[in-house]
């Protein structure tokens, strides 16, 4: 045996430099073999299933591993609830990653723009995700047709979805590729205060000579009438009348289009078709007389609304709506989930009402269009990342039929609040019984409302653009100055009508 | 510098032929006055010496996470970068600067840096002195108070966002019912008004930042030598004499590394603005750093935010050179 001793140095010199040549080589081995996933069977056997089209098609890529990037949304919560059955089921995992919507934009726009896969999943948001990675997704035409992978038994026609959700979601600027099959549905409605309206009902009547209702026919004119009602520091049970969710970005942009759109159906730009959207939408309608007009009117509405109401998404006049700061509130129907719940709000137990969103008032237009319950939206889809290998994107879209299927939704809907996109599940025997107290299906109150204003004349699906990011960064600056009154409204929209044009280089 | 020759001796041995070399001489001037074998690191072929192996792998990591990204990004700022897969970047020169002078919520973005930079660094410098001199003269207990006042700097500061969205929140928020039962908040929002938004950012700032102060001039007041101290109290000079005499000057150069560094820490932050006004209302709070977000990582701009990152990034650091050496030049860097 050798008595000689390394020294110190000399066993550090020598081990760092393997742990060095370690590493590289395993950088460099790494890099060129590293296996994109792993089956659980071998290569011909799935070479099998997929031909015969006969064995179980859920379980061809049992031991792959997916994740799917969400926004923090319950039908998301719910689906990573369920995800040990999706595992049973195909023999795959999903890891659902859930965080805010402007998160999930950056992280997966990095990874798609970077030509990585992170994340197989994306969550598909309409506007401010679609409109700028539909080109990085997969083409879903070629997987709906295929039968070597397991398919949904009602198909993905338009018809089985809400009024043109599939376009909405799926297809951006031409009808050549479907990016995503539509997941979960938000649509605004009027939250109200119904119990309230009952109680004051004869003392409105009295001072405003009609009565104090909230129906279809109810105009922003009568909202305005409404917030001003319960403004009067008399009234106990809440603080103000109405409260808005004008937060910079999607919330504001969302929550000024609605009173936009009601008065003559007004839009940033003609599109041939507003559901598919362009990528040139050329000048936009800003500095016409519409817009001037609705903006006046605006902003005495936003003058009335709870003075919170510019730093407000649907999150934030939620709380107020539960915690009785305001009596109205247009929200999106998810969350009658948590109104509805007594150990959270004070207006559960049947204080709440849903409408549709406020009706155009006839007097305040000035284009000679209709005066509409502008109704808009946000349709949240499953899309699959571009760059997975073909058979991680099999594998992905396994669970996006899956994670979109009627019978997943409707559990969903039922044990944990989801919202669901199929026709089916929305006119179910059972849901419709629980559109009407008492229901175990809060969310489903607000369905009537929602299935009249998600159809035409009501509903407006937004600008599809591709720079919808920016342009909804900049009308909600300019808006909110107007909504302030920091700036009037023919300023306001001749600011806007220079701005829009020069971002799109018009 | 004093040469500590017989410290280097016991590396070479004793050759006194060899110290009055002129490379030797040359090889002296590296040595510290700890009188270390700094000159040995140096000597040639450090690169291949032990301990130039051993830096390599910190050398190459450091390359590839700040070097190479910075280059990188040098380069994208001169590209229109392609929005859709397969579409080659446009190289557009300068473009993307010139541009920049044209955007509006860049140029009114840096007038709300300034503003918030301005009013949280006067902040947490004056409320920091005040505690580290509170701290500083206590004699019991100081080292239990002084972990409490550092317990908001430990905080993540997504998570101090939310507290103070929390706090402001009008349904909700302590400090909101506080402001409106004291009849300081009239009209009855914090960050959903046009002129308190970015108030509310301040404090939150201040909240989490002025320990980090405290603690370093903490650091700089226990290194005031109590001679002069002495002396000056001794020559009869009151305690605000001495505090401006003898405290504030040799507390200058800790002074200006703790500004220094809040400078570059605010001048980047976007945490709370992300959390708790989204830049909003009306953009009062976007500052040019969460500008530099919206358009990169919101807008997918990305030769458009590296510009706007490495505008950003100099004069940042152009003013921060400039503060530095305007403190030389009236002689109290040390």
């Amino acid at each position: 045996m050798s008595s000689e001793k390394m020294s110190r140095r000399k066993f550090l010199e020598k081990t760092g430099l393997a742990a060095l040549s370690g590493g590289l080589l395993y950088a460099v081995g790494g890099s060129i073999a590293k296996p994109k996933f792993g089956f659980a069977g071998g290569q011909k056997e799935k070479e099998v299933i997929k031909k015969q089209g006969g064995g179980d098609v859920w379980r061809q890529y049992a031991g792959t591993k997916l994740i799917f990037m969400s926004e923090n949304t319950p039908p998301s919560s719910a689906i990573k609830a369920y995800s040990k059955e999706f595992y049973d089921l195909t023999g795959m995992e999903i890891d659902v990653q859930q965080d805010v919507l402007s998160t999930v934009q950056e992280k997966v726009g990095i990874d798609l723009k970077g030509g990585t896969t992170g994340y197989d999943l994306n969550y598909a948001q309409d506007k401010p995700m679609n409109t700028m990675f539909a080109d990085y997704w997969v083409d879903l035409h070629e997987f709906i047709n295929d039968d070597t992978l397991p398919q949904d038994p009602e198909g993905y026609g338009q018809d089985v979805w809400g009024y043109r959700w599939l376009d909405v979601t799926g297809y951006f600027y031409n009808r050549d590729r479907l990016v995503s099959l539509p997941y979960d549905n938000a649509v605004c409605v009027m939250f109200y205060r119904k119990d309230l309206f009952e109680k004051y009902s004869n003392q409105f009547e009295k001072e405003y000579g009609y009565p104090l209702e909230y129906t279809d026919d109810t105009t922003w004119k009568n909202v305005m009438d409404f917030a001003k009602f319960f403004n009067n520091p008399k009234i106990k049970e809440v603080e103000y009348g109405i409260g808005f969710q004008g937060l910079e970005g999607w919330a504001g942009q969302l929550d000024f289009q609605r009173p936009l759109f009601s008065h003559g159906q007004w839009e940033e730009w003609s599109f041939d078709d507003p559901f598919i959207g362009t990528r040139n939408p050329g000048p936009c309608h800003w500095g016409d007389d519409q817009s001037v007009e609705t903006l006046k009117h605006m902003q005495d509405l936003y003058a009335l609304g709870h003075p919170e109401s510019l730093s407000w998404n649907w999150s934030g006049v939620n709380t107020a709506f539960q915690t009785g700061k305001v009596a109205m509130c247009p929200n999106y129907g998810e969350f009658a989930a948590t109104v509805e719940d007594p150990d959270q709000s004070i207006a559960a137990g049947g204080k709440t009402g849903y409408g549709m969103d406020p009706k155009g008032e006839p007097s305040w237009i000035v284009n000679g269009g209709k005066a509409v319950n502008g109704t808009n939206y946000g349709i949240g889809g499953i899309a699959i990342n571009g760059n997975l290998s073909k058979d991680l994107q099999r594998a992905s879209y396994i669970f996006a039929v899956w994670a979109t299927s009627a019978k997943l939704q409707k559990r969903v809907l039922v044990e944990l609040g989801g919202t669901p996109t199929r026709m089916s599940v929305l006119t179910d025997p059972e849901v419709v019984k629980g559109m009407k107290r008492p229901t175990k299906m809060p969310n489903a109150l607000t369905y009537p409302a929602t299935l009249k204003g998600v159809i035409p004349p009501h509903v407006v699906p937004g600008p599809k653009i591709p720079k919808w990011n920016e342009y909804s960064v900049i009308q909600c600056i300019e808006l909110s100055k107007c909504m302030a009154k920091k700036q009037g409204p023919e300023e306001t929209a001749k600011i806007l009508k220079k701005k829009l044009d020069q971002m799109h280089g018009v | 510098m004093v040469i500590p020759v017989k410290i280097l001796g016991q590396f070479r041995g004793d050759n006194t032929t060899y110290y009055n070399q002129q490379s030797f001489r040359k090889e002296i001037a590296l040595v510290t006055n700890n009188g270390r074998e700094l000159s040995v690191l140096h000597k040639k072929k450090f690169i291949f010496s032990f301990y130039g192996w051993m830096l390599i792998p910190a050398v190459i990591l450091l390359l590839v996470i700040t070097v190479y990204p910075f280059f990188w990004m040098i380069v994208m700022s001169l590209f229109k970068v392609a929005v859709r897969p397969g579409a080659r970047n446009e190289f557009v020169g300068f473009q993307n600067y010139v541009n920049l002078v044209k955007d509006h919520l860049w140029v009114k973005g840096w007038g709300i840096q300034a503003k918030y930079v301005s009013m949280s660094l006067t902040l947490e410098f004056i409320l920091g002195f005040a505690i580290a001199l509170f701290l500083n003269r206590l004699r019991k207990g100081a080292n239990v108070l002084t972990t409490v006042f550092l317990f908001p700097m430990m905080v993540a500061p997504v998570a101090v966002g939310f507290l103070y969205l929390y706090l402001f929140n009008a349904s909700f928020g302590w400090y909101y019912w506080v402001l409106r039962s004291l009849g300081i908040l009239k009209k009855g929002s914090i960050l959903g008004d046009l002129h308190w938004a970015l108030a509310g950012l301040v404090i939150a700032d201040v909240w989490e930042w002025t320990p980090f102060m405290a603690l370093i001039l903490l650091a700089g007041l226990k290194k005031v030598p109590l001679d002069q101290l002495e002396a000056a109290k001794c020559d009869g000079a009151g305690s605000i004499r001495r505090f401006i005499d003898v405290v504030l000057p040799n507390m200058v150069p800790i002074i200006v590394i703790g500004v220094l560094i809040r400078f570059m820490d605010i001048m980047r932050y976007i945490d709370k603005i992300f959390v708790m006004t989204t830049g909003g209302p009306a953009g009062v709070t976007k500052t040019i750093s969460y500008y530099l977000f919206d358009v990169a990582f919101h807008f997918f701009e990305l030769g458009r935010g590296a510009a706007i990152g490495f505008v950003l990034l100099l004069i940042t650091l152009g003013l921060a050179i400039a503060f530095v050496n305007i403190l030389k030049k009236k002689g109290v860097q040390r």
